[in-house]
Protein backbone atom coordinates (compact mmCIF):
# COMPACT_ATOMS: atom_id res chain seq x y z
CA UNK A 1 0.00 0.00 0.00
CA UNK A 2 1.29 3.20 -0.77
CA UNK A 3 -0.46 6.35 0.55
CA UNK A 4 0.23 9.72 -1.57
CA UNK A 5 -0.94 13.38 0.17
CA UNK A 6 -2.16 15.45 -1.69
CA UNK A 7 -3.59 19.58 -0.70
CA UNK A 8 -6.32 20.88 -3.11
CA UNK A 9 -7.41 23.91 -1.54
CA UNK A 10 -9.36 23.49 1.64
CA UNK A 11 -8.94 19.51 1.51
CA UNK A 12 -6.67 16.66 1.65
CA UNK A 13 -6.42 13.44 -0.45
CA UNK A 14 -4.82 10.67 0.50
CA UNK A 15 -4.88 8.71 -2.60
CA UNK A 16 -4.17 4.97 -2.05
CA UNK A 17 -2.62 2.45 -4.45
CA UNK A 18 -2.73 -1.61 -3.85
CA UNK A 19 -3.81 -3.37 -1.10
CA UNK A 20 -5.27 -2.60 2.11
CA UNK A 21 -5.02 -5.59 4.33
CA UNK A 22 -4.70 -6.83 8.04
CA UNK A 23 -0.81 -6.57 7.97
CA UNK A 24 -0.64 -2.75 6.77
CA UNK A 25 -4.68 -1.20 7.96
CA UNK A 26 -3.06 -0.15 10.92
CA UNK A 27 -0.50 2.05 9.00
CA UNK A 28 -3.51 4.11 7.70
CA UNK A 29 -5.28 4.51 10.78
CA UNK A 30 -2.38 6.24 12.28
CA UNK A 31 -2.16 8.12 9.20
CA UNK A 32 -5.90 9.10 9.83
CA UNK A 33 -5.57 9.21 12.93
CA UNK A 34 -2.93 12.25 12.93
CA UNK A 35 -4.92 13.62 10.22
CA UNK A 36 -7.37 14.43 12.33
CA UNK A 37 -5.32 15.44 14.82
CA UNK A 38 -6.14 19.06 13.54
CA UNK A 39 -9.78 20.17 13.82
CA UNK A 40 -11.42 20.34 11.10
CA UNK A 41 -9.53 18.43 8.56
CA UNK A 42 -11.74 17.91 5.62
CA UNK A 43 -10.40 14.67 4.12
CA UNK A 44 -10.94 12.80 1.04
CA UNK A 45 -9.82 9.09 0.47
CA UNK A 46 -9.26 8.39 -3.39
CA UNK A 47 -9.47 4.24 -3.83
CA UNK A 48 -8.85 4.61 -7.39
CA UNK A 49 -6.03 2.62 -7.47
CA UNK A 50 -6.62 0.20 -4.78
CA UNK A 51 -6.53 -3.21 -6.11
CA UNK A 52 -8.42 -4.88 -3.38
CA UNK A 53 -9.05 -3.91 0.56
CA UNK A 54 -9.87 -6.91 2.69
CA UNK A 55 -12.51 -6.52 5.81
CA UNK A 56 -9.34 -4.95 8.10
CA UNK A 57 -9.08 -2.53 5.16
CA UNK A 58 -12.51 -1.58 5.44
CA UNK A 59 -12.62 -1.70 9.04
CA UNK A 60 -10.34 1.25 8.55
CA UNK A 61 -12.36 3.28 6.66
CA UNK A 62 -15.07 3.13 9.37
CA UNK A 63 -12.45 4.04 12.32
CA UNK A 64 -11.48 6.86 9.95
CA UNK A 65 -15.43 7.82 9.66
CA UNK A 66 -15.49 7.73 13.75
CA UNK A 67 -12.35 9.58 13.71
CA UNK A 68 -14.14 12.68 11.76
CA UNK A 69 -17.26 12.38 13.54
CA UNK A 70 -15.53 13.34 17.32
CA UNK A 71 -12.74 15.68 15.78
CA UNK A 72 -15.62 17.93 13.62
CA UNK A 73 -13.63 16.91 10.52
CA UNK A 74 -15.20 15.56 7.19
CA UNK A 75 -14.51 12.00 5.75
CA UNK A 76 -15.20 11.29 2.41
CA UNK A 77 -14.28 8.42 -0.13
CA UNK A 78 -13.59 8.59 -4.20
CA UNK A 79 -13.32 6.51 -7.42
CA UNK A 80 -14.24 3.31 -6.17
CA UNK A 81 -13.55 0.40 -8.86
CA UNK A 82 -16.66 -1.77 -8.89
CA UNK A 83 -15.31 -4.74 -6.82
CA UNK A 84 -14.61 -2.02 -4.06
CA UNK A 85 -18.01 -0.69 -4.26
CA UNK A 86 -19.79 -4.47 -4.22
CA UNK A 87 -17.90 -4.31 -1.13
CA UNK A 88 -19.45 -1.68 0.25
CA UNK A 89 -22.35 -2.33 -0.89
CA UNK A 90 -22.90 -5.87 0.79
CA UNK A 91 -21.29 -4.83 4.34
CA UNK A 92 -24.46 -2.63 4.68
CA UNK A 93 -22.56 0.15 5.35
CA UNK A 94 -22.56 2.27 2.31
CA UNK A 95 -25.20 4.79 3.17
CA UNK A 96 -22.98 5.72 6.09
CA UNK A 97 -20.57 6.76 3.33
CA UNK A 98 -19.85 9.88 1.14
CA UNK A 99 -18.84 8.81 -1.88
CA UNK A 100 -17.86 10.50 -4.93
CA UNK A 101 -17.76 9.07 -9.00
CA UNK A 102 -14.70 11.15 -8.60
CA UNK A 103 -11.71 13.16 -7.07
CA UNK A 104 -12.91 16.53 -8.40
CA UNK A 105 -16.59 15.68 -7.61
CA UNK A 106 -15.31 14.91 -4.08
CA UNK A 107 -13.14 18.12 -3.24
CA UNK A 108 -16.36 19.88 -4.48
CA UNK A 109 -18.68 18.60 -2.38
CA UNK A 110 -16.33 18.13 0.77
CA UNK A 111 -17.70 21.01 3.42
CA UNK B 1 -7.00 -29.84 -11.32
CA UNK B 2 -4.42 -26.89 -11.16
CA UNK B 3 -3.22 -27.20 -6.75
CA UNK B 4 -1.35 -24.85 -4.96
CA UNK B 5 -0.03 -25.16 -1.50
CA UNK B 6 1.56 -23.33 0.86
CA UNK B 7 2.19 -23.26 4.91
CA UNK B 8 2.71 -20.17 7.02
CA UNK B 9 3.49 -19.48 10.64
CA UNK B 10 0.87 -18.06 13.03
CA UNK B 11 2.20 -14.56 12.23
CA UNK B 12 0.70 -11.45 10.20
CA UNK B 13 3.72 -11.42 8.14
CA UNK B 14 3.87 -14.22 6.68
CA UNK B 15 -0.02 -13.24 4.85
CA UNK B 16 2.11 -11.67 2.25
CA UNK B 17 3.30 -14.86 0.65
CA UNK B 18 -0.56 -16.07 0.76
CA UNK B 19 -1.35 -12.97 -1.37
CA UNK B 20 1.76 -14.03 -3.76
CA UNK B 21 0.09 -17.60 -3.66
CA UNK B 22 -2.78 -16.44 -4.59
CA UNK B 23 -0.95 -14.13 -7.54
CA UNK B 24 0.54 -16.95 -9.07
CA UNK B 25 -2.53 -18.96 -8.37
CA UNK B 26 -4.61 -16.90 -10.77
CA UNK B 27 -2.42 -16.19 -13.45
CA UNK B 28 -2.05 -19.77 -13.39
CA UNK B 29 -5.46 -20.99 -13.70
CA UNK B 30 -5.76 -18.05 -15.89
CA UNK B 31 -8.44 -16.97 -13.33
CA UNK B 32 -10.64 -13.59 -13.17
CA UNK B 33 -9.88 -10.26 -10.87
CA UNK B 34 -12.87 -10.47 -9.61
CA UNK B 35 -11.99 -14.45 -8.37
CA UNK B 36 -8.36 -12.88 -7.22
CA UNK B 37 -10.10 -10.04 -5.09
CA UNK B 38 -12.81 -12.38 -3.76
CA UNK B 39 -9.67 -15.47 -2.19
CA UNK B 40 -7.75 -11.88 -0.96
CA UNK B 41 -10.67 -11.15 1.06
CA UNK B 42 -11.70 -14.43 2.44
CA UNK B 43 -8.53 -15.59 3.12
CA UNK B 44 -7.14 -12.10 4.67
CA UNK B 45 -10.08 -12.78 6.87
CA UNK B 46 -9.87 -16.45 8.51
CA UNK B 47 -6.43 -16.45 8.48
CA UNK B 48 -5.82 -13.16 10.44
CA UNK B 49 -8.17 -14.65 12.86
CA UNK B 50 -7.00 -17.62 13.34
CA UNK B 51 -3.39 -16.25 13.96
CA UNK B 52 -4.58 -13.10 16.32
CA UNK B 53 -6.96 -15.25 18.33
CA UNK B 54 -6.82 -19.41 17.38
CA UNK B 55 -3.96 -20.00 20.21
CA UNK B 56 -3.43 -20.13 23.79
CA UNK B 57 0.09 -20.16 23.48
CA UNK B 58 2.56 -18.37 22.46
CA UNK B 59 4.54 -20.67 20.40
CA UNK B 60 5.00 -20.82 16.70
CA UNK B 61 2.02 -22.69 14.48
CA UNK B 62 1.56 -23.99 11.40
CA UNK B 63 -1.27 -22.90 8.68
CA UNK B 64 -1.80 -25.11 5.89
CA UNK B 65 -3.55 -23.49 2.65
CA UNK B 66 -4.35 -25.71 -0.40
CA UNK B 67 -5.95 -23.71 -3.60
CA UNK B 68 -7.23 -26.30 -6.12
CA UNK B 69 -8.91 -24.90 -9.70
CA UNK B 70 -11.10 -27.04 -12.02
CA UNK B 71 -13.34 -25.76 -14.40
CA UNK B 72 -16.04 -24.97 -12.70
CA UNK B 73 -15.06 -23.87 -9.39
CA UNK B 74 -11.98 -22.51 -6.73
CA UNK B 75 -11.46 -24.47 -3.72
CA UNK B 76 -9.90 -23.18 -1.09
CA UNK B 77 -8.69 -25.22 2.22
CA UNK B 78 -7.13 -24.12 5.33
CA UNK B 79 -6.38 -26.23 7.82
CA UNK B 80 -4.51 -25.42 11.21
CA UNK B 81 -4.15 -27.04 15.07
CA UNK B 82 -5.53 -23.73 17.00
CA UNK B 83 -7.95 -23.82 19.61
CA UNK B 84 -11.65 -25.66 17.91
CA UNK B 85 -13.53 -22.71 16.18
CA UNK B 86 -16.20 -22.33 13.68
CA UNK B 87 -16.43 -18.85 12.44
CA UNK B 88 -20.12 -20.35 11.16
CA UNK B 89 -21.48 -19.98 14.61
CA UNK B 90 -21.02 -16.06 14.75
CA UNK B 91 -24.28 -14.49 14.37
CA UNK B 92 -25.19 -13.00 11.24
CA UNK B 93 -23.95 -8.88 11.67
CA UNK B 94 -27.71 -6.92 11.90
CA UNK B 95 -27.29 -4.64 8.99
CA UNK B 96 -30.78 -2.33 9.55
CA UNK B 97 -28.75 -1.04 12.80
CA UNK B 98 -27.33 2.30 12.40
CA UNK B 99 -23.62 2.25 12.18
CA UNK B 100 -22.96 3.45 15.76
CA UNK B 101 -24.92 0.96 17.06
CA UNK B 102 -23.39 -2.11 14.58
CA UNK B 103 -20.54 -4.20 16.38
CA UNK B 104 -17.37 -4.22 13.00
CA UNK B 105 -16.85 -7.29 14.35
CA UNK B 106 -18.49 -10.17 12.58
CA UNK B 107 -18.41 -8.23 9.28
CA UNK B 108 -15.83 -10.58 7.79
CA UNK B 109 -17.25 -13.79 8.35
CA UNK B 110 -20.23 -12.35 6.66
CA UNK B 111 -17.81 -11.44 3.70
CA UNK B 112 -16.94 -15.02 3.76
CA UNK B 113 -20.40 -16.27 3.41
CA UNK B 114 -21.48 -13.22 0.74
CA UNK B 115 -18.34 -13.96 -1.45
CA UNK B 116 -18.23 -18.01 -1.43
CA UNK B 117 -20.69 -20.23 -2.66
CA UNK B 118 -20.03 -22.84 -0.14
CA UNK B 119 -18.40 -22.65 3.50
CA UNK B 120 -18.04 -26.14 5.69
CA UNK B 121 -15.98 -26.24 8.86
CA UNK B 122 -14.88 -29.31 10.30
CA UNK B 123 -13.44 -30.33 13.38
CA UNK B 124 -11.33 -33.37 13.25
CA UNK B 125 -8.35 -34.54 15.12
CA UNK B 126 -7.55 -31.70 17.22
CA UNK B 127 -7.61 -29.68 13.75
CA UNK B 128 -9.75 -27.02 12.49
CA UNK B 129 -10.38 -27.26 8.75
CA UNK B 130 -12.35 -24.64 7.03
CA UNK B 131 -13.24 -25.77 3.13
CA UNK B 132 -14.63 -23.47 0.76
CA UNK B 133 -15.65 -23.14 -2.68
CA UNK B 134 -15.99 -20.37 -4.99
CA UNK B 135 -18.28 -21.48 -8.47
CA UNK B 136 -16.93 -20.02 -11.78
CA UNK B 137 -19.67 -18.93 -13.72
Amino acid sequence: MDIQEVVAGHVTVLAISGRIHSSNAMDLINRLREMYVQRGRLLLLDLELVDYITCAGFRTMLIGRQHATSSGGSFALCSLASKLRELFDMSGFIDNFAIHPTREEGIARLV
Amino acid sequence: MATLQTTIRNRIGDLEGVRNLVSEFVRAGNLSEKIEFDINVVLDELLSNIIKYGYADDATHEIHITLAASDTATEITIEDDGKAFDPLTAPEPDLTLPLAARPIGGLGIHFVRKLMDEVVYRRRDDRNYMFLKKNIS
